[in-house]
């Protein structure tokens, strides 16, 4: 449908004065919030997502095509609510005690609010106990953890281990993500998946959960 | 034998067949800058050589008739040290000073004891190293109670014979990459010579976070970091005497500067808190310590170290500001340090501002594809004319890029627009200067170094309540800030539009300080006025600076920044 792909393009150009227009119009058409958050929305995510992959675009477009995104949610969000009631699940995330850098959690968890899940961002420097009393007052389905350092790396397996001590680890997916960590980081301090950027971290997230 | 005519002086040496350019120069008192001891890494010894284009005069041999031009490479520290000494009233009152003295001879109405003698030459003199008590009775009768009292400040550190004309001391700076040593002659206050060679800490990471990671992994990272340390310190230092013939005895201080971390490593403290938020340094307070307590019984002098400002701003900065004399310049100024470590100071009105990012490996060579630093092989200038033209250290075949060449190289690239000013080539996928090839990544990896570095500028000068427009003056210091090229650093939007003549390049400005330091005493206590005054500012938790660092990604001016909106 042609509004879903002028929704999609405004996403890719970051306009976020045209988007709400946008939206709008697609939903006096009569297209269903869902559709418009995976056909426009996302679908102009994902070739943002396709271009910082192969190095086209750098941080400051995919940050401005979140936040058209994000504009466009907040149309969206409240309707979904009312129309279907489900959200996909609930993520708490934050970045690890000792690490200040938000950019990239603050992507990540503006893509999974875009894919249709409940964010509760603990924000930066969030040590294990901060985390543990997420996952006990918001019965969450995932953990993301974020670090930008390596020297703050380890706190993401010093919070899971005290997730696990405090009986928790097997009513969360952990997720961990930032620049210096690895796949095999993750294996090894046992978190249930690492994703490498924002876009991937929507499928890692929908794959663990088996969502689509 | 053939002949080397040095221009633009004219003068024509002699030189014997085959043997180094450097050298040659050396030994004839021509002043030519090399701080690596003539490795071949520092860069620092290029000449132009007549029909043949720039060398390095430490991989020179002279085969035949030369004709070569000396390079003023502007801001070198030698030439920035000269320059400040003659324009400001910079007074010689070196921390070590000799007194003369001659004493009465006990007798049984004179029965003071031999303290009681020496201490009476001078008046607030005290004695506190009980190996000086231990050489006095044997020296002062073997020397019939004539000699000269060494003092550092009022503490006499030495006795003497009544012969010794000149005492040395050594500034060091200990960089994250480079170590750079200096030795001066305390009496007159010439910079004797330097040496300069590689940290040896290198093989445990390029970067500090990486060297404290080494740290908090092994038991002994601590020490073995340190021993590598001091074992280099200690062949600069005894380099840097017997290159000279200078007795070691003769040296009896040592200032020592260098960022945060390397300063804990150098006194064995361990610097692992600084890396996690709140980043608490162990301590912040100059120290002046034996050397016997860090380099063992080499020999006998003070250690002079640095204060620091905060865990990621440290003595190299606090010795920078010295150096450049912000404390007491007027109007607005700037000094920026790009090493490994980006770090901007601001002086506004009364105040001071400083902070550190993140900001070096892109300008020093590493995760560059073909990157390298300032050595032979380094494309270090890249211009258009006609088509497009480069510069190589040592005029050979190209075998990488360094920093300045990368800055340069981007700015042509732009100008040909083979990429756009969001950094995305549009024409082709990577740019080739013969075999040195630049890459996507590369571009990228330049951005991110050059943004942090233009949004750290920023913060300060909002901290300040002022704008880039307001700044009367930007020191650039660090080995790339010899190279650089003002008007391509403020094209590729590493530094503010300002008037390309407020913008003076002073390479390195801590060793500067260091040697300042040895020279004039006072200025301990500048050194501890900048620590209590300087306001430090964390950028990691700066609001504002990350949404500076998005903006200045792109390339263009700040009036004609690319981002239509703001990122708010």
């Amino acid at each position: 449908m042609e509004i879903l792909k002028e929704v999609a393009n405004a996403v890719i150009s970051g306009d976020r004065k045209g988007i709400q227009e946008l939206v709008e119009k697609a939903l006096n058409e009569g297209i269903s919030p869902e559709d418009i958050i995976n056909k426009g929305l996302l679908s102009g995510m994902s070739v943002i997502g396709e271009r910082f992959k192969k190095n086209e675009i750098f941080v400051p477009e995919v940050l401005v095509s979140a936040r058209a995104m994000q504009k466009g949610m907040e149309i969206l969000k409240p309707l979904i609510a009312k129309s279907s009631g489900i959200i996909k699940g609930k993520i708490v995330i934050g970045t690890v005690k000792g690490d200040l850098h938000d950019i990239g959690k603050n992507l990540v968890a503006m893509m999974l609010e875009g894919a249709g899940y409940q964010i509760i961002d603990l924000g930066i420097d969030v040590p294990p106990e901060r985390f543990v009393q997420a996952i006990k007052e918001n019965r969450p389905d995932v953990v993301g953890m974020s670090a930008l350092l390596t020297t703050t790396m380890p706190q993401m397996k010093v919070t899971i281990d005290v997730i696990k001590k405090e009986g928790l680890r097997d009513k969360v997916k952990i997720i961990v993500g930032g620049a210096p960590v690895t796949e095999e980081f993750a294996k090894e301090i046992g978190a249930d998946g690492y994703a490498e950027d924002a876009y991937s971290a929507v499928e890692l997230v929908n794959r663990l959960l088996k969502v689509s | 034998m053939p002949y080397v005519r040095i221009l633009p002086e004219n003068k024509i040496i002699k030189a014997i067949q085959g043997k180094r350019l450097l050298d040659i120069l050396i030994e004839n008192n021509i002043k030519i800058p090399s701080y690596c001891g003539g490795a071949g890494w520092c860069g620092k010894c290029k000449v132009k050589i007549l029909d043949k284009g720039i060398s390095l005069a430490c991989q020179t041999y002279v085969e035949e008739d030369l004709t070569i031009k000396l390079l003023k490479e502007e801001g070198t520290d030698i030439n920035i040290q000269k320059d400040f000494w003659e324009n400001s009233n910079f007074i010689l009152s070196p921390v070590i000073t000799l007194q003369a003295f001659s004493l009465e001879i006990p007798s049984l109405s004179d029965s003071r004891s031999d303290l009681e003698r020496i201490l009476a030459i001078k008046e607030n003199i005290y004695l506190r190293d009980i190996s000086v008590l231990r050489k006095l009775p044997i020296f002062l009768r073997k020397n019939n109670y004539k000699g000269k009292l060494v003092l550092f400040e009022n503490e006499i550190i030495d006795v003497r014979e009544e012969e010794l004309k000149r005492v040395y001391g050594i500034a060091l700076d200990i960089g994250t990459t480079t170590l750079v040593g200096h030795i001066l002659d305390l009496t007159d206050g010439s910079d004797i010579d330097s040496y300069s060679t590689e940290n040896p800490q290198l093989p445990y990471g390029a970067d500090i976070i990486s060297r404290i990671n080494f740290i908090i992994h092994n038991p002994d990272g601590l020490q073995i970091l340190r021993d590598r340390l001091i074992k280099t310190l200690i062949e600069i230092i005894q380099n840097l005497c017997k290159k000279n013939n200078i007795n070691l005895n003769d040296v009896y201080v040592l200032s020592i500067t260098g960022n945060s971390v390397m300063t804990h490593i150098f006194l064995g403290v361990t610097p692992e808190n600084i890396a996690f938020s709140p980043f608490v340094p162990v301590f912040r307070n100059m120290m002046i310590l034996d050397s016997r307590d860090i380099f063992g019984n080499l020999f006998n002098a003070k250690v002079y170290v640095f204060p620091l400002i905060s865990g990621y701003v440290g003595g190299d900065v606090v010795a920078g500001i010295i150096a450049t004399n912000l404390l007491n310049e007027k109007g607005n100024i700037m000094l920026i340090d790009i090493g490994t470590n980006g770090e901007i100071v601001l002086k506004s009105k009364d105040a001071l501002f400083a902070c550190a990012t993140a900001a070096g490996p892109a300008f020093e060579g590493s995760n560059i594809s073909h990157g390298m630093i300032a050595k032979n092989g380094a494309i270090c200038h890249v211009w258009l004319e006609g088509t497009v033209k480069f510069e190589v250290i040592g005029d050979m075949e190209e075998k990488g890029i360094c920093g300045s060449g990368l800055l340069d190289a981007i700015s042509v690239m732009l100008d040909l627009r083979i990429i756009d000013l969001t950094g995305r080539f549009i024409k082709g996928e990577e740019f080739c200067l013969g075999r040195v090839k630049i890459t996507q990544k590369d571009v990228r990896e330049f951005q991110l170094a050059k943004s942090a570095i233009r949004a750290g500028i920023d913060v300060l000068l909002n901290k300040a309540g002022i704008t880039y427009k307001d700044i009367d003056k930007i020191y650039v210091s660090g080995s790339f800030g010899s190279y650089l090229n003002k008007k391509n650093a403020i094209k590729t939007g590493l530094l503010p539009n300002i008037p390309l003549e407020k913008i003076i390049l002073v390479g390195n400005s801590a060793i500067g300080g260091a040697k300042m330091i040895l020279l004039n005493r006072f200025l301990m206590k500048d050194a501890e006025k900048i620590k209590e005054e300087v306001n430090y500012v964390d950028l990691s938790s700066d609001k504002k600076f990350q949404e500076k660092f998005i903006k200045y990604m792109y390339f263009g001016e700040e009036d004609q920044c690319l981002m239509k909106e703001e990122i708010d």
